[in-house]
């Protein structure tokens, strides 16, 4: 169980301040709780709309977790433990 | 384009039965609208019809929902007669199901840009002059925090016009105080605000529309009903009333020789004839003696029934030896029945208004002016009699109108409902006790441009008809 990988599809707008600081974050948090079982794929609103059209999202920064359960999160990824909550992660390890 | 206050400012035609009168031409072209309602008051069929009328016309439009479900709109679209189906696969019609997952975490701040991206490829891919965004509030109501709601309703709406669209914006009528702000801010912003309601008249809903702010230009600031019917959104507008009447034209037979004699030949066209009595006493025979003479001649007759169903009235008909079901088969005898409770006056209007122009009537009876009092108001009923009257005159159709008063003399009652000054003629029905037998009686009251008795006329109705005796009661 504990070697489930993490996917992510992080939705970003060009470089605009927010979507930087989600990558940033969403980065870091997995380094810290998701070390070796986690991918992210970066799509860029501004450049592949059709990919935002088929997945629904329509604000920027977005982070769309396919596995191991579809969770979305808006925002720029500031409240870690609103986040680690979301995707049913435990705040002082990575036991679950 | 049709206005004339500011020949600067260009207009996109709704195509929306009777919005484009009140709005003077139709929506401010390159620029914003506002449609603000509460829920199940028509706003997204506003917007769908706004780009379904002008798909259909080869101009294409982008339809954004953020709430219903792209197969839900086409399903209820479906009702109206409307089929998006063929238009959005040729590209005329785009519906862009930007529904927002309502299971979705905020965490930090986000922009629209993705919506924004998504819209700025589609309208230049199709050549999309006209926008819809349905539900705007729901995309604003994630962002929970008034300024930056403001922010990016502004940024939106800058972006819209520089994109050269017409775009109509629609948004919930707030419930609160709280949520009224953000929307005197749209009104601000918005060139264009229209606010549409539905509320409980008597016991039946009506839809009303007010157009609330147009920059620039001149607008119809009454409110007006209007129905969601096939095969759209018919807005009233109460056009300049009896400035339009046709003059009264030549004759029609009533059916009946002596009482053509007695009132100079028989209805005049583009005349409203009032046949008033109590229950029982031969207003419906004398329409149906009409219907059937003037069908026989060729005429189109469009029968409006509150009282009775179409097959009861069609077999009542004959005890008095009128048959009207031949004049039926072949197409010149219309009949539109419904119970007059069964939906709001404005309702009624449309159907009738349809009928005519699907039916292309020179003649209209109309049964009863009294049950029209059921539909709700005594005022609903005024306008719907005023209106089919109204309209019947300045299309030069024959309208011949039923009303039943309370008692046995009713000389008082024969001006139904207020309607008087909008009749030509009027012709009075009576059951009279005459040495202890009950004796029908008819006089004409009124008959404007005919030279008409002023007689009481002993009537009888047997299963052959009506025999009118001319000699003095």
């Amino acid at each position: 169980m504990s070697a489930e990988e993490y996917c992510f599809r992080l939705f970003i707008a060009g470089n605009e301040p927010n979507s930087l600081l989600a990558e940033q974050n969403l980065r870091a948090l997995c380094v810290a709780y998701l070390p070796d079982r986690h991918h992210i794929e970066i799509i860029d609103v501004l450049q592949d709309f059709e990919a935002a059209l088929q997945a629904m999202i329509m604000v920027a920064p977005a982070v769309v977790m396919m596995a191991p359960r579809p969770v979305t999160l808006f925002g720029a990824l500031t409240d870690t433990a609103k986040i680690l909550a979301a995707l049913g992660l435990n705040d002082t390890d990575h036991h679950d | 384009m049709t206005e004339n206050q500011l020949p600067t400012l260009s207009k996109c035609p709704t195509q929306i039965e009777g919005l484009d009168m009140i709005l003077k031409g139709g929506l401010p072209s390159g620029r914003t609208t506002l449609i603000i309602g509460g829920p199940g008051s028509g706003k997204s069929l506003f917007g769908i019809e706004f780009l379904y009328r002008a798909a259909l016309d080869g101009e294409p439009g982008i339809f954004i929902s953020f709430e219903e479900r792209a197969a839900d709109l086409r399903t209820n679209t479906g009702t109206l007669g409307w089929d998006l189906a063929p238009l959005e696969q040729n590209g005329k019609l785009f519906l862009f199901e930007a529904r927002i997952d309502p299971k979705a975490i905020v965490t930090g701040e986000f922009g629209i840009q993705s919506f924004l991206a998504i819209l700025n490829h589609k309208i230049k891919g199709m050549g999309a002059k006209r926008v819809a965004i349905d539900a705007i509030d729901v995309l604003m109501r994630l962002i929970n925090d008034e300024r930056r709601e403001q922010n990016e309703l502004l940024a939106l709406h800058q972006w819209l016009s520089e994109q050269k669209v017409t775009a109509l914006l629609t948004v919930k009528a707030p419930r609160d105080a709280d949520h009224a702000r953000h929307y005197e801010f749209l009104d601000y912003m918005a060139d264009c605000v229209i606010h549409l309601d539905n509320r409980m008249l008597g016991q039946l809903s009506t839809r009303r529309l007010r157009v609330i702010k147009y920059r620039g230009s001149g607008s119809g600031s009454n409110e007006y009903p209007f129905v969601i019917e096939p095969p759209g959104i018919t807005l009233l507008p109460i056009s300049d009333i009896g400035l339009s009447h046709q003059a009264l034209g030549g004759r029609i037979s009533t059916g009946l020789t002596e009482l053509d004699n007695l009132i100079g030949g028989g209805y005049r066209r583009a005349s409203s004839v009032l046949i008033t009595g109590s229950t029982g006493t031969g207003k419906t025979t004398l329409c149906s003696a009409f219907t059937q003479a003037a069908c026989a001649s060729g005429e189109k007759v469009l029968c409006l029934n509150f009282e009775e169903s179409e097959a009861a009235l069609v077999s009542a008909m004959l005890s008095s030896g009128t048959d009207l079901s031949p004049a039926i088969a072949n197409g010149k005898l219309h009949l539109l029945t419904a119970m007059p409770e069964a939906m709001g006056a404005e309702q009624h209007l449309v159907r009738a208004l349809i009928a005519i122009k699907q039916v292309q009537p020179s003649c209209v009876v109309l049964e009863s002016a009294s049950a029209c009092r059921r539909m709700g108001t005594e005022q609903a009923a005024f306008e719907y009699m005023m209106r089919m009257i109204n309209t019947c005159k300045e299309m030069g159709i024959i309208i011949l109108i039923t009303n039943q008063t309370a008692g046995l003399s009713n000389l008082d009652e024969i001006t139904g409902i207020g309607i008087s000054s909008l009749i030509d003629s009027v012709i009075q029905v009576q059951l009279v006790e005459d040495a202890g037998v009950m004796q029908r009686r008819l006089l004409v009251v009124k008959s404007r441009g005919s030279v008409h008795s002023h007689r009481h006329h002993n009537f009888q109705i047997s299963d052959r008809g009506i025999n009118i005796l001319t000699e003095n009661v």
